[in-house]
């Protein structure tokens, strides 16, 4: 039985403090998201995806895609370059296959939607499994944000697209925006992702973002009909 | 394992049932026992397990293959489980992939680049790639083909899925076949599965370059690629696999290996062939009117429209069609292009409108493609907006006018 010995406190006045649990909301001090306007909740969100997206834009390396990650910004790119990039299968036109539908063979929107997510699951899982040391949903969101030049330059080419008829000059164009939304796509993820992968596997890790950038941008670059 | 020791437990076999324990040198024998003084580190003897093939190549490596042996014992459900496929650097995956298209006469590609780390970063990779590439290619390809006619090609994104379905199948079914007879035939070598996926998918790492050389549309070059690839990778896989079969009846080695190669060649030549044909051509220009051309791509999908009997032609005089002569020997179902000697220049490819010149996946509903019924590759090109319309009007009646036409043409 070990002895209790009461010393006596020198210096110590009166406790005080707060009894908390760190991180439980402290319900006096602040409104839950409930008590708040619901424009405040929102414009929150919003915030937050613009900010990324901002981050993205002008890539400079800065925690914050990483720590607070949503993928509400993929979710928007990957439901917009779908619908844009989804080929036609429009009836009625004054062009025929013999099943009787034109079709200008591009993939469907589900196809460019499980390209996206697949293809950055993908990507994902390839660095965590070689070692990478980010997690799972973090990676996702940087690389669905890091799509955003890809989805600007494919907003540039529907332009040009739709403005004049297409020639070899056009098509340059075109295809000069892509591979500079390419370029900047991959610039940016490798800013954000280079640094999670161990040493002597950065080539490894990174290899398959380039390949999912790059069958993104063939899928622009294809993309003729507007 | 030099220092594994097979315990007989005698007691059994005692007549009278006595158990007579003997003095056995070692504590536990059914259990993985800690030899500290086994080369330094903690150390996992399994001396009850039968010899399996994980375990053929740690004659001389004792720690590192004891390791070894331990990840695999990590439960399948773990994501740890996984992570042990992929422990390479990158310089093991760059030195993998050379290895894998420069044979070494009288080595073993499997023993001397993939053991005794077989990964699975750099089969899944390679295969990704080249799924993409073929199809990248393959429209490239397909669109050089029809550059010079009059009409707005489209890509086919459905070439990706093809693509993958084909290159993704060879990578696992061969592979899982090959192990099924290797296992059937005693499995002399110790191949694993895991070992036969990573030779496998090493081996179409050629294909890649190769896939995009064979845009260039000049037809021998193409042949050539394929001799060139099947021969490089395959003298590769060759090798590594004779170990396994040589010990075996001689019919069957060699045939375990003729059947080897041939697959592996009949995939070059198959996606050549698929994705990239260039058929040879003896053709009279052809001078189109409007800016519309029913070009033919594929013939499975368009030999209703580019067959139109005769007689529908005279009915449209200012028509005027072309006719090729294709080699007969190209009667097989692929990409075959007819590409016009002569054509409205350029300034039309990438017109508006948008006609499905190659389609893979359109479910054709009328016709099926009857590549061995077309007499001598007779293809006819119709040049005209008005044969559109009539097209409409023709509707599912142009199969039976098909085979009118190719009839009359006969």
């Amino acid at each position: 039985m070990a002895d209790v010995e009461f010393h006596s406190e020198e210096g110590s006045g009166s406790l005080e403090g707060d009894i908390s649990v760190p991180g439980a909301a402290r319900t006096d001090d602040e409104l839950s998201t409930l008590d708040e306007p619901v424009r405040e909740t929102i414009m929150r969100d919003v915030k937050a995806v613009g900010f990324k997206f901002y981050h993205v834009l002008y890539p400079k390396k800065s925690q914050m895609l990483l720590k607070q990650w949503d993928l509400w910004g993929p979710l928007i790119l990957c439901t917009f370059m779908a619908m844009m990039l989804q080929g036609s299968t429009d009836e009625g036109n004054d062009r025929k296959t013999n099943d009787g539908k034109t079709n200008d063979g591009g993939p469907q929107f589900a196809e460019v939607f499980v390209i996206y997510w697949v293809g950055a699951s993908v990507v994902t899982l390839n660095s965590k499994l070689l070692g990478g040391s980010i997690s799972f949903f973090q990676s996702v969101c940087v690389l669905g944000y890091c799509v955003c030049p890809l989805a600007i330059s494919l907003i540039v080419c529907r332009i040009i697209l739709a403005a004049a008829t297409q020639n070899i000059a056009l098509f340059v164009i075109r295809f000069l925006f892509v591979a500079a939304g390419f370029a900047w796509s991959t610039f940016a993820s490798t800013a954000f992702l280079g640094d999670s992968q161990p040493r002597g596997r950065k080539i490894l890790a990174m290899y398959p973002l380039f390949l999912f950038y790059f069958v993104i941008s063939w899928l622009i670059i294809s993309h003729t009909h507007s | 394992m030099a220092s594994s020791v097979s315990i007989d437990v005698d007691s059994e076999k005692n007549g009278d049932g006595d158990l007579q324990f003997q003095d056995i040198p070692h504590d536990d024998d059914w259990a993985p026992v800690s030899k500290p003084a086994e080369g330094g580190g903690k150390t996992h003897t399994f001396t009850n397990f039968p010899h399996s093939a994980a375990d053929s190549d740690d004659e001389d490596e004792g720690e590192k293959t004891e390791f070894l042996k331990d990840k695999k014992n990590m439960s399948f459900w773990t994501f740890e489980y996984y992570q042990q496929f992929f422990d390479v650097e990158t310089t093991q995956v760059g030195s993998r992939i050379l290895g894998s298209m420069l044979p070494r006469p009288g080595g073993n590609y499997l023993d001397s680049h993939i053991r005794p780390n077989p990964d699975l970063y750099g089969p899944f990779w390679i295969c990704t790639t080249l799924v993409f590439t073929t199809a990248i290619a393959g429209n490239l390809a397909n669109y050089i083909q029809a550059a010079g006619q009059n009409y707005h090609w489209v890509y086919d994104f459905h070439k990706v899925t093809f693509a993958a379905t084909a290159i993704f199948s060879y990578w696992w079914v061969i592979p899982f076949i090959l192990f099924g007879l290797l296992w059937w035939r005693g499995n002399p070598a110790r191949y694993t599965f895991l070992e036969l996926i990573c030779v496998y998918g090493y081996s179409l790492a050629i294909y890649i370059p190769i896939s995009l050389l064979w845009v260039i549309p000049v037809g021998w070059l193409q042949w050539l690629l394929v001799v060139l690839g099947a021969l490089l990778s395959g003298s590769a896989l060759l090798l590594a696999f004779w170990p396994a079969v040589r010990e075996d009846k001689k019919q069957v080695a060699f045939a375990v290996v003729g059947v080897i190669f041939l697959l592996h060649a009949a995939l070059a030549m198959g996606f050549m062939l698929y994705f990239f044909h260039v058929p040879s051509k003896a053709a009279s220009p052809l001078t189109p009117i409007n800016a519309t051309t029913l070009a033919t791509a594929h013939p499975a999908d368009h030999q209703l429209l580019k067959d139109l009997p005769p007689n529908l032609a005279t009915q449209q005089p200012s028509n005027k069609a072309a006719v090729h002569t294709q080699n007969p020997g190209q009667g097989s179902p692929q990409n075959n292009i007819n590409k016009p000697a002569g054509g409205d220049g350029g300034s039309s490819v990438l017109q508006q409108g948008p006609y499905q010149a190659n389609s893979l996946n359109s479910p054709s509903g009328g016709a099926k493609g009857q590549p061995g019924t077309v007499p001598d590759g007779n293809r006819q090109q119709r040049v005209d907006t008005e044969k559109t319309q009539e097209m409409k009007a023709v509707g599912d009646g142009v199969e039976g006018n098909l085979l009118a036409g190719l009839g009359a043409k006969q």
